[in-house]
């Protein structure tokens, strides 16, 4: 089982450690985390580095992604080394935390980094103007060799399901969808188990998967096996 | 002692569960949870544009379980007579809790000096709270929590619920709660994290729990209480007291 999408690190926002992480994934019976740098930003490179450290310290536990600002000078060759070079498997975009909006031609060259090295982009959207899903379905679809993950939306997740290179992280879990039979256009293919902790809560999580009466071979994919067509995982 | 402060009931054929009082109440039995204020939902709004039909079909269910069963009369604030007298019918006579209205639903704005304070006026009258929807800052504003510290200010002896303590909006609710005292917030939706922080800003005993069922899971609603980072007694009054009070549930209303 796996924990598709967590933070590590401090912030003015949160604060969740390694040790923190692994406990938790003991306790609850998870196998790996998924592990970004928190936002806000709008230099990532310290944080960055404790991601990188704590990834080597248990590396078949922690997930490392690069967090990275696509304003900042420098910051493709920053990304190509992460991705080449320390062990990182991902990227993540925050155009909320960081200011542009979901298809500015300033994300290009990081979504051509991802493109060349076949690793998948997460994109935080849902909240802000910067970020509605349907700019980063419209935004996947100019990449369609590039596998991106953005947040769940209650209602507009079907702009998502159509498009091959887009996968929606589930917190909050849609228990109710599945509780009442209310998922034909909710393709479990697409889903990928996340808890966003500390922001969201990892055992609040499980119960709502719990709680939603899917099947093993269901589960199955939305806690592993989907993460591990895109990403690297040993 | 574990009370939902936030429901929705209106049994078969519109369009949720539970669809008998039997079957809420085996609900509550599995959650543990002694009694619930309810109101009807959005999917039972008559042809009329009123909820008399389903205001009466908790009038009913009430006197089926008169202790765990606590309805709050719902109104369509833009018919105004018929707004005041089933607060008149439901609350005055047959002894509802409260009032609820839900400002995305009904499109109007929560402060409407035309529509809502006539409400207000009569539910502080009665001297009953109000839950109000809150949320959805996309929706024109109609329901932004902001707008119920104009109304708590206009009326500072009535209590007013923001339901779902303003969703995305939680920290303008928990701002005017701050201002005016006679504000709660309920906290359905919310995360462990968001309604920890409402605590430690306004107190635990400003706090209800709900969970907005059948649109909620109340007991995925309850372990977020339960997660969070406050201590034992401030749970209990979240989980309970705090609406018990509220509602006077004590004094043998």
């Amino acid at each position: 089982m796996i924990d598709g999408h967590a933070f590590l690190g401090k912030s003015i926002y949160m604060e969740q450690s390694s040790d923190d992480i692994i406990s938790k994934m003991d306790n609850l019976g998870l196998n790996a985390t998924v592990v970004t740098a928190p936002p806000p930003g709008p230099f990532y490179e310290e944080a960055n580095n404790l991601i990188r450290e704590r990834a080597i310290e248990f590396p078949d536990r922690l997930i490392p992604i690069f967090r990275t600002n696509p304003y900042l000078e420098g910051e493709t060759d920053r990304v190509r080394i992460a991705l080449t070079d320390q062990g990182f498997r991902g990227i993540q975009l925050d155009p909320k935390n960081d200011g542009y909006g979901v298809g500015y031609k300033i994300m290009n060259p990081i979504i051509q980094i991802a493109k060349d090295l076949g690793v998948p982009v997460y994109i935080h959207s849902g909240d802000s103007i910067f970020c509605p899903i349907e700019a980063v379905a419209d935004y996947a679809s100019s990449f369609e060799k590039v596998n991106f993950i953005t947040n769940f939306s209650q209602r507009n997740y079907k702009v998502v399901m159509n498009k091959n290179n887009l996968y929606l992280m589930t917190r909050p879990f849609p228990t109710l969808m599945f509780k009442r039979g209310n998922m034909m256009s909710l393709n479990i293919d697409k889903l990928i188990f996340t808890s966003d902790a500390p922001i969201g809560n990892l055992e609040l999580e499980l119960k709502r998967v719990d709680l939603s009466g899917l099947e093993q071979e269901a589960k199955d994919k939305i806690f592993g096996e989907n993460l591990k067509r895109l990403i690297d995982i040993h | 002692m574990i009370i939902d402060a936030h429901t929705h009931f209106a049994g078969e054929g519109r369009g949720y569960p539970p669809n008998s009082v039997e079957d809420l109440l085996c609900i509550l039995d599995m959650n543990k949870i002694e009694a619930l204020v309810t109101c009807a939902p959005y999917s039972s709004i008559g042809k009329d544009r009123t909820y008399d039909e389903a205001n009466q079909f908790l009038a009913e269910s009430m006197n089926k379980a008169p202790t765990r069963i606590l309805p709050l009369v719902r109104v369509n604030p833009h018919l105004k007579e018929n707004a005041l007298e089933s607060i008149q019918r439901f609350v005055a006579e047959k002894r509802f809790y409260g009032v609820k209205f839900h400002p995305r639903n009904e499109a109007f704005a929560i402060n409407s000096e035309e529509i809502v304070y006539p409400i207000a006026k009569a539910a502080n009258k009665l001297r009953v709270p109000i839950l109000i929807h809150t949320g959805d800052p996309d929706t024109y504003g109609f329901a932004q929590p902001a707008l119920v510290g104009d109304l708590a200010d206009n009326f500072p002896n009535l209590t007013l619920i923001i339901g779902h303590m303003g969703k995305r909006l939680y920290e303008d609710a928990i701002l005017v709660a701050k201002w005016f005292d006679n504000i709660i917030l309920e906290t359905s939706f919310r995360s462990p994290r968001e309604i920890t922080y409402a605590v430690k800003r306004i107190g635990a005993d400003r706090v209800v729990y709900g969970s907005d069922m059948p649109f909620g899971i109340p007991e995925i609603e309850i372990m977020k209480i339960n997660l969070c980072d406050i201590s034992s007694r401030d749970k209990e009054m979240i989980l309970g007291e705090n609406i018990a009070r509220i509602l006077n549930l004590e004094g043998g209303r």
